[in-house]
């Protein structure tokens, strides 16, 4: 075996990067103790990226507001973005467990039935107080530690059924173009389930994959059926852009509907998104942060959701300390339940015991490229 | 039972979007057969024609007619300076083909994620009304779809003018055959890389501007016709630059047939079945085998 000696310059050089990796673990460790930080999902996939901005954006905006007054109890609040790729749970859990042991988020703000459902137990385990949008039902049985702020699957079809049933009498079927995963296919029979409550019959129904090259195929299909109105189930706004022009060209006028998936800009810039349709969103009323309200025109419905879920943080935060118990997942969401009806700075929810919530949504249509409020029902109403 | 529907939309959109993603799949075989790199890079360019479509057509506000040739010259312009600036340097070190793929893959990934972030992951349209069109074979085929396909048809008969008439396609087509021969009568390979990069990112640039026209810009919306480009390719073969072309076409009607009469939850069982039955019985492609100077003998 020979042995190579070190040369002064390599030793200087190693020696720089154990100083480097001692300071640098200092440094983290130091920002550790001084931040809260706060977990926010994030993707750059085709469908998630889009609503996933307007959730940072919306997160931006309380946290700038918060660590302006002072922070949490003297602790900043720092996001931390968690990737779930392309709704994919396994890239979720790796960017999860990433943020749960390397960034010690206090808490999360996610969406996606598989992403949330596989990973419930992970978030469960590391005792997370976590709050998930737009997922199906089955996500609050798989974590004790979530609370679902949007079940779209239950609650949006039947908001979209009754909405129908008011302003559509004449619509008497309808046709489901969904995603062809657990969300989507929950969608699909959810809103067979509403609608048909409202005498509305489901004559059709097709999947497309995440992310489809066309829909001409599936829609060529459901028209067959000719059906009165069409629901879209797909993940994010450019599958529903691509639904609503391709049903148009292939010569349907019916009523096209869907639910937050169409409140992104994709949608508020499509001409042809501006007659018989409308989506059934989060509601930003009138005394809504001016930023909340202006960032939500620019990124859409997902950014009242990213300011709210900061904001419940830091209120939950402070108010589990001064009660004197520790600022843990269970802690956290044991007090939002108790307190169960919360005024936040845009609407008013009601934090169940089982992780539903019930809270106000608002029917849009498009006008002149920007969302147009129909209709508001509060979380009274829809409770 | 319920009779299925009229096989003739599904044919009809099949051959439509066959011939779609038959441009990006005939630009991605130029670049494999004669550079002999996989390149996922041209997403990059799809991307530059799209985006400066937009730009020219809602930023400067030029018609529609008048920002094609700007942005196909934009498109060009982008394939060749990432031949010039990033792939370049790689062949001439001799990277292995893996290395080469994966740099591809990072330019094109890197483009979409510096697009989502510098400027917006939203969609925006050049043209957001219902696009004229005619019924044809039972379904509506609008003019994005027409244009699709006879730039599909003409970009073919292009390729195969521009390499059997012209000096420059003549090194194209000797460098594909052999490189080390059209060395020795010196061709320039240099040269000829750099030619290859220009008409491949013309017809990606083509190809980018119908496609967009229909469904929008966005910076994702180069993914699905690179990756179909590459089943294309996987399906028809490399032994000339047609084959690609009839692979293209068989997987954008395996894609609509799929759903004729199964639901549509099957289409891309089906579709990718049958790149992976074409893969276990002929792995050279459909109609691979032949090389291009004995298809022109």
């Amino acid at each position: 075996m020979t042995t190579q000696r070190i040369r002064p310059w390599g030793r200087a050089a190693l020696a720089a990067l154990a100083t480097f990796a001692v300071l640098a673990m200092g440094i983290g460790s130091a920002r550790a103790a001084d931040d809260l930080p706060l977990g926010i999902c994030q993707s750059t996939a085709q469908g998630p990226a889009k609503f996933s901005t307007a959730l940072w954006k919306g997160a931006e905006i309380a946290i700038n507001e918060i660590n302006a007054q002072g922070g949490v109890n003297g602790r900043k609040l720092k996001p931390v973005p968690v990737d779930v790729g392309n709704n994919d749970p396994a890239q979720a859990r790796l960017s999860l467990n990433k943020a749960i042991d390397v960034d010690k988020i206090a808490s999360l703000v996610c969406w996606g039935t598989n992403v949330m459902v596989q990973n419930g137990p992970l978030i469960d385990e590391a005792d997370i107080a976590s709050f998930t949008m737009s997922s199906g039902t089955g996500v609050v049985k798989a974590s004790k530690l979530t609370q679902q702020l949007e079940a779209v699957t239950t609650l949006y079809c039947k908001v979209s059924a009754a909405q129908i049933k008011a302003k559509y009498p004449a619509v008497k079927t309808f046709a489901v173009l969904y995603v062809n995963y657990e969300f989507g296919i929950e969608l699909r029979d959810k809103c067979e389930e509403e609608f048909g409550k409202v005498g509305i019959k489901l004559v059709a129904s097709e999947g497309h994959p995440n992310a489809p090259p066309d829909l001409r195929a599936q829609l060529t299909k459901l028209l067959e059926a000719k059906p009165d109105a069409i629901y879209l189930g797909p993940i994010g706004g450019g599958t529903v852009a691509l639904g609503i022009r391709t049903a148009r060209e292939l010569g349907y006028t019916g009523l096209l509907t869907t639910y937050g998936a169409g409140d992104t800009p994709d949608i508020y810039n499509l001409k042809l998104a501006e007659g018989n349709f409308f989506f059934v969103s989060n509601e930003v009323p009138a005394t809504a942060p001016e930023a909340v309200k202006t960032a939500t025109a620019e990124y859409g419905g997902y950014t009242p959701a990213g300011y709210e879920f900061v904001w419940l943080t830091a209120k939950l935060i402070r108010d589990t300390t001064k009660d004197g118990q520790p600022v843990s997942g269970k802690a956290l969401i044991a007090k939002l339940r108790q307190e169960r009806d919360i005024q936040t700075p845009v609407n008013r929810y009601v934090f169940k015991e089982d992780g539903n919530t019930a809270r106000p949504l608002a029917i849009f249509t498009i006008e002149n490229g920007a969302r147009k409020l129909e209709r508001i029902l509060s979380a009274k109403e829809l409770e | 039972m319920t009779p299925p529907p009229s096989i003739l939309p599904f044919l009809a959109n099949g051959l439509s979007l066959g011939l779609s993603i038959s441009l990006v799949a005939l630009a991605m075989a130029l670049i494999w057969r004669t550079v002999g790199i996989i390149d996922f890079g041209l997403g990059a360019v799809y991307l530059a024609a799209a985006y400066a479509t937009l730009f020219l057509t809602k930023g400067v506000g030029l018609p529609l007619a008048a920002a094609i040739p700007g942005a196909l010259i934009i498109g060009t312009a982008t394939a060749i300076l990432l031949y010039w600036a990033v792939y370049r340097g790689f062949i001439r070190r001799g990277s292995p083909l893996f290395v080469t793929v994966l740099v591809s893959i990072s330019v094109f990934m890197a483009t979409q994620n510096l697009i989502s972030a510098a400027i917006s992951p939203q969609k925006f349209y050049f043209i957001d009304t219902i696009l004229p069109g005619i019924t044809v074979l039972g379904t509506r085929l609008n003019v994005a779809q027409l244009a699709k396909m006879g730039v599909s048809l003409t970009a073919l008969a292009g390729v195969a003018f521009f390499c059997l008439r012209t000096g420059p396609g003549a090194t194209i087509l000797a460098v594909a055959d052999n490189k080390r021969l059209a060395q020795g009568v010196g061709v320039n390979v240099d040269r000829a890389y750099g030619w290859t990069y220009g008409l491949a990112g013309l017809v990606v640039s083509a190809a980018a501007i119908p496609d967009v026209a229909e469904s929008g810009v966005d910076p994702f919306v180069a993914i699905n016709p690179v990756f179909l480009a590459l089943a294309a390719i996987i399906i028809g073969g490399l032994g000339s630059f047609r084959n690609p072309v009839l692979g293209a076409v068989l997987l954008g009607l395996a894609f609509h047939l799929a759903v004729w009469v199964l639901p549509a939850s099957w289409q891309e069982v089906i579709a990718y079945g049958f790149v992976l039955a074409v893969l276990v019985a002929r792995p050279q492609g459909l109609f691979g085998g032949l090389n291009i100077v004995r298809e022109r003998a």
